[in-house]
């Protein structure tokens, strides 16, 4: 028989009253304390999302994939021996070990060219999404705290603005911008810019003008919830002032709603940009971009397909990454809103 | 339900595919064309190639173009006095409208005079309007319309009395301005819309237009009335209106367009290999325009020297040999070859020479010597061109390479929307644009008009007294050899000494068929697929 490890005897009394006979109290074993211990440690909301996400193997995947295609775009240009504007003489060949995608018809070497696009692509993404956040979360932030009438007005004017036919709006905006643009690039004030050229940054200035809706709404939507949480009253109340509280409460248990609605501006973005690049009001050559790269092929698609396809499957590549690790970041952050 | 609703679809699918074989089985030779841009019908107020291609089928002037040159058609006879300046013209008698009435002389002086008519104000007044006696005075409003110097003699007996001596009228009076028009016909809004109407537009040549829907498709059926009927070989001929190309191309290889004139260029080899692919040299060429105005002296451009080093430093074999796959040819001037020259069996380039070659150490030193060695200090230029043109998109993108790795110059790109560039090239805001030019009728005269002071197709303001004196002297000198002499002159002082323009290439005429369904097919010496000659396999 094991020694109670206590040294003293168990009170007899306390043990009829419990109905346990002394034979049944026996000390734990070292497994039975084992299990005890292994029960689960106290995780933070991030660990806790992170431990989610991973356990998504499409998205894992997915990642992966982004992951190596912004690493592609990043260092592909940079060790190829070609560059983006380089023509030579090799003209409309197809992939060989020296141009892996082969080149197009003023023999310029397509991957580095892909590449390049691509690094426009998620540059655009990216930007968007740093422009959309900044604007629609204080946009949004400021409508819920005042509330009333301000929230009333501010809101309206965000369903105004998204009853404008976008594609169009974007199109006159990039028309109508490029000049005055252009002549404020030229001031050498600007020259940081300068070297994006007008044209990505219009793109970067309509884009954000129009996605930011979305991201206001639901900050709006979050804010309100979280505004309504007696922590919140509780901090009013010892006099926090009304930036302190979206600062330190509201924005920060909103976390999970801000970064769903930015993962989701990411493809749209890109999307938007390959259109605009398209149809010829992006980037000016001979910088290239993933659409307008599918502009130049569409004159040869039949003969040169490749030069089509290249820009397309990796539109669609980066389009796919974003959505689903965006699908599964939602999915991961905010377990309420999962999709079945 | 879903099985159900698809096998409708699939029905549906069907049934419209059947209603489409049975409308393409109609009966006749008929000849389905794709035609790129919207042709304007009305003779005065079209300045596009489409325009004169419709025209010239549905109506008939003095000559006609033939595959291998003009020869007179609404006219028996001509008979030209010694100094080339009074041509009278015996119209044939058999010649008729479609409503039956004849065509007379009178016809032709109401066009002719609607032609020179301020109160119109057609496109060509004055360049063409300038070949008649008064014409230019008419159009100033400082003449009277019936002093222009077009005569009816009587019903059949036409007297064209001239400016100044013209030895090449012949040529010019193959262009759709001088057709014949019906006046009780024709509205005059401003913009030729009458010309669309089936049931008003009254007609004289080999095709009757049946059917018109200026956004899709216009209809032409055989003339019955036509005086040379027997020669018209197509009983319908289907005028499909599509502006994308590759669209084109398709409807062409799934056979629902017999023959086309223009294809998205990067296919070439594959429809050379499948036996499509048709063409000829044509009477065009494209060059750039340079801004040569200079109003704030910061125009780089308006020195000859620069644009010399722009000139010089492109390769045009490679840009057309390789980058454009040989469907351009190489410009070793401004006119190309085709045009006669001192007389009619020699050929203009010929007797002129090759004007200029690539060079591009000569290139750099002129350069230098304009103050901007390998290009320090030069300022940044900009071309503007067309987003429409995939070919343009190609070359601008070589000479912006070539530009930057032969003279160390920078040059952006910037392709637009076509009505907001032909809006700034009409207005000279642009430092380079591109601008193709094709000949109306036969003359080396006509490619060089464009040029003289004040043309309105000159936005870069190109202007030579030199040239203007040349070319001006040329239209009142009847010695063809001492009038090309001239011409060489004029053009030797664009191109070289001024270099106020950028020669690039000749486009080719092309016609895309596939031989084993069709066969005679022409492309007449102007550059137009002749449709009516065309017969099925």
């Amino acid at each position: 028989m094991s020694m109670n490890l206590t040294g003293s005897a168990p009170n007899a009394e306390a043990l009829k009253k419990l109905n346990i006979s002394p034979e049944e109290l026996q000390p734990a074993t070292e497994a039975e304390k084992a299990a005890n211990d292994q029960m689960r440690p106290s995780v933070s909301y991030w660990k806790d999302a992170m431990r989610r996400f991973a356990r998504n193997k499409l998205a894992m995947c997915m990642l992966a994939l982004l992951l190596l295609i912004v690493l592609a775009a990043i260092f592909g240009p940079i060790i190829s021996p070609y560059t983006y504007k380089m023509q030579t003489r090799d003209v409309r060949q197809g992939p060989s070990l020296q141009h892996p995608f082969g080149t197009d018809k003023l023999g310029r070497d397509m991957f580095v060219r892909v590449m390049y696009g691509t690094r426009i692509s998620l540059l655009v993404g990216v930007v968007t999404m740093v422009l959309v956040c900044i604007i629609g979360i204080t946009y949004g932030a400021i409508a819920a705290y005042a509330g009333g009438m301000a929230d009333n007005l501010m809101m309206r004017f965000v369903d105004l603005m998204s009853t404008v036919p976008t594609t169009l709006i974007i199109i006159l905006l990039s028309v109508v911008m490029r000049d005055p643009l252009k002549a404020l690039l030229s001031n050498p004030s600007f020259a940081a810019f300068a070297s994006l050229g007008s044209g990505l940054i219009s793109i970067f200035i309509v884009l954000a003008l129009f996605n930011w809706l979305g991201m206001a709404r639901s900050v709006r939507g979050a804010l309100i919830m979280n505004r309504r949480q007696e922590y919140v009253l509780a901090s009013e109340a010892m006099g926090a002032k009304p930036g302190w509280v979206i600062k330190r409460h509201l924005l920060p248990n909103s976390i999970g709603v801000i970064i769903i609605s930015a993962t989701g501006v990411v493809p749209s973005a890109i999307m938007t940009e390959s259109f605009l690049s398209f149809i010829g009001l992006g980037v000016s050559a001979p910088i290239p971009s993933l659409g307008s790269m599918a502009n130049d092929a569409l004159n040869g698609i039949i003969s040169y397909p490749m030069n089509m396809l290249l820009p397309a499957i990796m539109i669609c590549l980066i389009i796919l990454c974003f959505n689903v690790v965006g699908d599964a970041l939602r999915d991961a952050l905010d377990p309420r809103m999962r999709s079945k | 339900m879903r099985k159900f609703l698809a096998i409708v679809l699939a029905a549906l699918l069907m049934l419209s595919c059947a209603s489409f074989a049975m409308a393409e089985a109609s009966e006749g030779n008929v000849v389905t064309f794709a035609m790129a841009t919207e042709p304007n019908l009305d003779p005065h107020w079209n300045a596009g190639a489409t325009g004169a291609h419709v025209q010239s089928t549905i109506r008939e002037g003095l000559y006609r173009v033939t595959a291998t040159g003009i020869e007179l058609a609404g006219a028996e006879s001509v008979d030209v006095n010694e100094d080339a300046t009074v041509w009278t013209f015996k119209l044939r008698q058999d010649s008729v409208w479609n409503d039956g009435q004849p065509v007379t002389a009178a016809d032709y002086v109401y066009a002719m005079q609607r032609l020179v008519d301020p109160a119109v104000g057609s496109t060509y007044m004055r360049d063409y309007g300038q070949f008649l006696l008064n014409g230019t005075e008419i159009s100033d409003g400082a003449k009277d319309l019936s002093e222009l110097g077009v005569k009816a003699i009587d019903d059949y007996t036409l007297e064209i009395t001239l400016a100044n001596p013209c030895t090449f009228f012949d040529t010019i009076l193959t262009y759709s301005t001088f057709y014949p028009l019906r006046a009780e016909t024709v509205t005059e809004d401003g913009n030729g819309n009458w010309a669309w109407d089936v049931e008003k537009s009254i007609t004289n040549g080999s095709m009757n237009m049946t059917f018109c829907d200026e956004t899709q498709q216009i209809v032409l059926e055989k003339n019955d009335l036509y005086w040379d009927k027997d020669n018209v070989l197509t009983d319908k001929i289907v005028i499909k209106l599509v502006d994308d190309s590759n669209t084109t191309l398709a409807l062409l290889e799934t056979g629902e367009v017999d023959i086309i004139d223009s294809f998205p260029s990067e296919e070439v080899e594959r429809l050379q290999e499948a036996g499509y692919y048709h063409y000829t040299s044509k009477l065009a060429t494209n060059f750039l325009l340079i801004n040569t105005q200079d109003q704030d002296g910061a125009n780089v451009l308006a020195d000859a020297r620069v644009r010399k080093a722009l000139s010089l430093s492109i390769d045009r074999d490679y840009l057309c040999d390789v980058l454009m796959l040989g469907t351009k040819s190489p410009a070793v001037s401004y006119v190309g070859h085709g045009f006669p020259g001192s007389t009619a069996d020699q050929d203009y380039r010929t007797e002129a020479g090759d004007l200029f070659a690539t060079d591009v150490e000569q290139a750099q030193a002129l350069l230098a010597e304009a103050g901007y060695p390998n290009g320090e200090g030069f300022p940044v230029i900009t071309c503007t061109y067309t987003n429409v043109s995939a070919d343009y998109a190609t070359m601008f993108e070589y000479l912006q390479a070539n530009w930057e790795d032969a003279l160390g110059i920078t040059v952006q790109l910037e392709p637009m929307e076509n009505a907001a560039m032909t809006e700034l090239r009409d207005a000279g805001k642009f430092d380079i644009t591109p601008q193709g030019w094709g000949a109306d009728y036969m003359d080396a005269s006509n490619m060089l008009s464009i040029f003289v002071t004040g043309n309105f197709i000159n936005a870069g303001r190109y202007s030579s007294e030199v040239f203007d004196n040349a070319y001006n002297t040329s239209l009142q000198t009847v010695d063809q050899a001492a009038r090309m002499e001239l011409l060489h002159q004029a053009e030797y002082q664009l191109v070289v000494e001024d270099c106020g323009i950028i020669p690039l290439y000749h486009a080719n005429a092309v016609a895309l068929y596939d031989e084993n369904v069709l066969e005679n097919v022409q492309i007449a010496a102007n550059g137009k697929i002749m449709l009516t000659q065309i017969t099925h396999k």
